[in-house]
Order: structure tokens, then sequence, then C-alpha cells
């Protein structure tokens, strides 16, 4: 996907509306972190596409002042999901819905194990908790739609080019 | 044409590590900052809290739309159970008055308790009402953003509480908007005592989960359903505030239930405490 000045404001844009319903919604079960960082790793971005990860850094760094949370947690977050969207494609599996479904899934859950041991060991607090693993289940289901949708709107893009 | 082959390979594999590169450095930066804790320091402080005001203000335009379907969704629901509640209050309203009547006694009696024994007046204070206008809690961090700032003489650790029971207190403060440490944060530690006996003891938060106390001598004498309150400890809370109940028992700690319902919170009380001799 090679990004003209109108997409990258309709991508800043898309950052900022999202990070925004954080003001509207707070659910336990859907974390909006990942559903963007879902959408940063279906999207196929074009290698020469450099601005890219520095955007995403400081989306992350503003979403973190609006939470109130140590800075780096959002913004490392988005560029892993972003780095793993590239070395996929750069393997060529990204096109392999399969493979990259798998890969998705083991980011997952290697994030949520990461999260609760990095919050056992700091905090002394056991966070394993069914909500924790249903919102685990809810994203690697939630990323079937949002993968097609993000199929669809690149291959119509690609038609129309 | 080999040429240009050679220098098309050579210009995508280029492309390709700096596109893998990029990211990887920009997560370990990022790791450090998160892990280096670089924002406790006092600039980086400074920053943070001057430019929530503009991000929230960003926010909540954009936001806005959403935020007005959501609202007026909520309303119709709470038109629909309006007749409900009507009726549970006419039945609860009975029991209140004489609770209330209960209250208005015991409280005079312990006016004229403490004349006889020339108690101190220190716990006295007044407040200001705020509205919240951000509720940014996730699974461990706790946080509330609320429509008062310095220019409202609002100030860093000011206790906050909710209609009946103390919920946080205030961490950070910028011109029109505070951040609200809720006592759920994982990052939140006060002094509590427990029960009618009094036992002290550390309240410290969990996250979604209910908080617990720890540090407690005589954990043993306590019992499910004794009151925690704040001890008054460390200056910053006015003693004997509700926080809410024991609902069980560890080795070493008890399981706290929050009176205060922050998801049904719309406005919070800052207290204006100070101890006699600071103010």
């Amino acid at each position: 996907m090679n990004l003209s000045a109108k997409d990258y404001l309709i991508l800043n844009g898309f950052f900022l509306f999202f990070i925004s319903l954080n003001n509207v919604f707070n659910l336990d079960l859907i974390d909006l972190t990942l559903i963007l960082s879902t959408f940063l790793y279906s999207i196929k971005w074009n290698k020469s596409e450099w601005l890219v990860p520095f955007f995403i850094f400081v989306w992350g760094i503003f979403q973190d002042i609006l939470f109130g949370m140590n800075l780096g947690y959002s913004g490392s977050t988005y560029l892993l999901f972003y780095f793993l969207s590239q070395i996929s494609s750069n393997y060529g599996v990204f096109e392999q819905q399969k493979i990259k479904f798998i890969i998705f899934a083991i980011a997952i859950l290697a994030f949520f194990i990461f999260k609760n041991l990095f919050i056992y060991f700091n905090y002394q607090l056991n966070y394993l908790s069914l909500s924790e693993f249903l919102s685990f289940f809810v994203i690697l289901l939630l990323y079937f739609p949002l993968n097609s949708i993000i199929l669809y709107i690149q291959n119509k893009y690609e038609k129309i080019r | 044409m080999r040429t240009s082959r050679n220098f098309y390979s050579r210009y995508v594999n280029k492309n390709s590590y700096a596109a893998t590169l990029i990211p990887l450095i920009l997560i370990v930066f990022s790791l450090i900052f998160y892990f280096g804790r670089f924002d406790n320091s006092i600039f980086l402080n400074e920053i943070r809290t001057k430019s929530i005001n503009s991000i929230h203000l960003i926010t909540s335009i954009v936001s806005s739309p959403v935020s007005l379907i959501k609202d007026g969704l909520v309303s119709i629901y709470e038109i629909q159970n309006i007749y409900k509640e009507n009726k549970k209050f006419k039945e609860m309203q009975l029991l209140d008055s004489a609770n209330f009547q209960e209250m208005v006694s015991m409280k005079l009696k312990i006016a004229q308790y403490e004349k006889l024994l020339n108690v101190s007046s220190e716990i006295q204070f007044d407040f200001i009402t705020s509205r919240i206008v951000g509720d940014f809690s996730n699974n461990f961090n706790g946080t509330l953003i609320i429509n008062a700032g310095k220019e409202e003489n609002v100030e860093a650790d000011m206790p906050v509480s909710g209609s009946t029971a103390i919920i946080g207190r205030v961490s950070h403060v910028s011109e029109n908007l505070s951040r609200v440490l809720l006592l759920s944060n994982v990052n939140s530690r006060i002094p509590v005592i427990v029960s009618d006996e009094g036992y002290d003891g550390i309240l410290i938060g969990q996250g979604r989960e209910n908080p617990t106390v720890r540090f407690i001598e005589d954990i043993e004498k306590i019992s499910i359903g004794d009151l925690v309150t704040t001890s008054g400890k460390g200056g910053i809370f006015p003693p004997f505030q509700l926080i809410g109940q024991v609902v069980g028992k560890k080795n070493n700690e008890i399981e706290i239930n929050l009176f205060e319902d922050i998801t049904s919170l719309s406005h919070v009380k800052l207290l204006n405490y100070k101890l006699e001799n600071e103010s």
C-alpha cells in the first residue's frame, strides 16, 4: 500500500478517532489498543513507507498521556504488530491467511503472557482470570472480521489503481 | 538490463531492511522508555501534565458524535428502568427514615462525648464537586479525569470521594483538568483501619479485582463484613472516611469490596483536607 499525503491524513485521522473512542467506551472484554493493533497487523504496508512507524510511535505516546500510563506501553504494542506485519510480508506469508492468523495468535498469546508476568513480578499480582482469558479469545475472534474488512478495502484500492 | 535489475534488487533489499529495522528500533526505544520509567522525572511529568488539557480536548471533540449516541442509548435504558427503581426506592424509604433517625441521634451523642473529652476538631474539611470527563481504567491502571484543576484550587494528593466513600486521590493537576488515581489502581497504597477495633493496614489496589489490605498484625481477629476506613496516618486522607467492607480473608491479607461503584458515578467530591498545623 503506497500512501499519498491524503492517505497519511486518513491514517492519522483513523488513529486519532480510534484512540478518542476510549473516552466513550471502557469495556473489560474488548481492548481497543489490541483492536487497533489488529488493524495494523492486517494491513499490507509498503516497504518504502518509513514514516508510518514514527507516526505509530507518536500516537502511542499520545495515548499513554491520555490514559495516564507509563510512556512506551501503547507505542511498543502498536509497533510490535506493525513489525510482525512487515516481517510476514517480507517472508511471503502475508497472503497465506492461515499462517498469518497463527502468527497473530502466537503474538497475542506472547503479549498476554508477557503482560501478566510483568504485572506479577512488578506488583505481586496474579492477574490470570476468566475475564483475562475471554478478552484474549475475543481479540482472536475479532481478527477474522477485521482482517476481512482490511483485505476487502486493500483489494478494492489495488483494482482502482 | 542486468544493471537495472541489480539496482532494483538492492533497492528492494535496502527497503526491506529499513522497513523491519525502523519499527524494531522504535520498539526497543519504547520498551526502554517504559521500563526505565523516565516519565517519572520532573521534566517529563511537567510536559505530561501540561499536554493533558489539549489532548483531552482534541479527543473529546473527535469522540463527541459517538459519545452523543451512547448517551442517548443510556438515557433510553434509564427511562425504561425508572418505574422499577421508583418502586424499589418507595419500599426502602421506610427503612431509610429509621436509619436516618438512628444516625442523627448517634451523631449528637458523639458530639456530646467529644465535648466532654475536649477532643480537637481537626477533622473538618469542605469540598469541591467536579464532573468525571474521562474514565480510562483498564485491567490494572485505574484512573479518571475530572474537570477541575489549578483554577479551582485543586492540588495534588487531594482525597477524592464519591457520594458515600473514598475512591482515590488526585495524582496530577493541570489548569482545568486533574487526574484521579483510583484505589483500584495497582500503584495505589493508602493507610487504613479495619473493624471497630481499629487494626492498621495498607490498602493495595488490584486492578479490576477487589483491593486487598496487607500488613495487618491481628488478621485472625478480623471478620467478614467488618468496615474499612481511612486511618488518617500520612496526613493525606482525613481519618474515618468509609472505603469498603471485608469480603474475604487469605493467609496474610484481606479482600475488600469498595462501597463506591466507579462506573455509576458522574460527579466526585474533592476533599479540601489539611492537618490543622499544615493549614
